[in-house]
């Protein structure tokens, strides 16, 4: 499924739900589902803060072979260089850490007691338990989130 | 018998009830917790935080039953909250969130919450 679109709030909370109830008709698992949906209204509430023109692409896949299923979501927006900046090292830091859920609660003792959530990605990391990448090309960058559902 | 000084939210999409019975305050969430919410919604557990002390409650409970989705930026308005709460003086008092099981990302994202303050928040899955 790919979607290109200007995310409002109201449209992210759609297309998650849209998402969720899409995959729950196409996944044997419903937390999987759930998963995959908190991974997309993250990424899109992200492209609504880091998008130089507002326009943001959602591409969802799933993959099936050899008898199991990997979901892949992938989301990509323009960003100035700082925002670029910012992205790779939140990015970086979430793919290289040994224990997720430690440093999720260290984000969240350091968000407690300063301005802005900067949650998102790691509760993908940490609550959708999805494996992140990204890729830059020029002022695009593309975040991949993928997970095994089945 | 005191009454609190707490308003129900009613927003479109977003709803909260808070309620002081038994010595303890309970919020009803219900909706949908997105950006449009955050504000509101830190602003309305400061005032949460403030009768909690005026009534000495042992308890606030959150019913997140009918809550459909929250965003990061409304779960980070209880950590900041939560982190108050935890480092309060004597304690203050537990946190307790009531959860739909069929809502999934509830009990991930309550974990999380449990995780940052374990000795103040208790999570309980409750069948609708």
């Amino acid at each position: 499924m790919l979607l290109t679109f200007r995310p409002n709030v109201e449209l992210i909370s759609s297309t998650r739900r849209y998402v969720n109830e899409l995959l729950d008709s196409v996944l044997t698992n419903p937390d999987a589902a759930s998963r995959v949906a908190l991974t997309i209204h993250e990424l899109l509430e992200n492209t609504l803060k880091y998008s130089m023109d507002g326009e943001a692409r959602l591409d969802v896949t799933v993959q099936r072979a050899d008898g199991s299923a990997r979901v892949e979501v992938r989301a990509s927006n323009r960003a100035t260089p700082s925002q670029l900046a910012e992205l790779q090292q939140r990015i970086d830091a979430l793919r290289e850490v040994a224990d997720p859920m430690g440093l999720y609660v260290s984000m969240m003792v350091d968000s407690a007691r300063r301005d802005g959530s900067g949650l998102g990605l790691v509760r993908i990391r940490v609550e959708g338990e999805m494996d992140l990448a990204y890729a830059i090309d020029g002022d695009q960058i593309t975040i991949t989130c993928s997970t095994p559902v089945e | 018998m005191q009454n609190l000084d707490l308003e129900p939210l009613v927003y479109t999409g977003f709803q909260l009830t808070p309620q002081l019975a038994n010595g303890q305050i309970t919020v009803t969430f219900s909706g949908n917790g997105d950006m449009s919410a955050v504000e509101t919604l830190g602003r309305f557990l400061k005032r949460v935080h403030s009768e909690a002390a005026k009534h000495k409650v042992l308890e606030v409970a959150f019913d997140f039953r009918d809550l459909y989705f929250m965003n990061s930026s409304c779960f980070k308005a209880f950590v900041t909250w939560i982190d108050v709460v935890s480092r309060a003086e004597g304690g203050a008092y537990h946190i307790r969130f009531l959860t739909n099981p069929r809502l999934h990302w509830q009990r991930r994202s309550l974990e999380a919450l449990r995780c940052l303050a374990p000795n103040v928040v208790r999570v309980e899955a409750l069948v609708l």
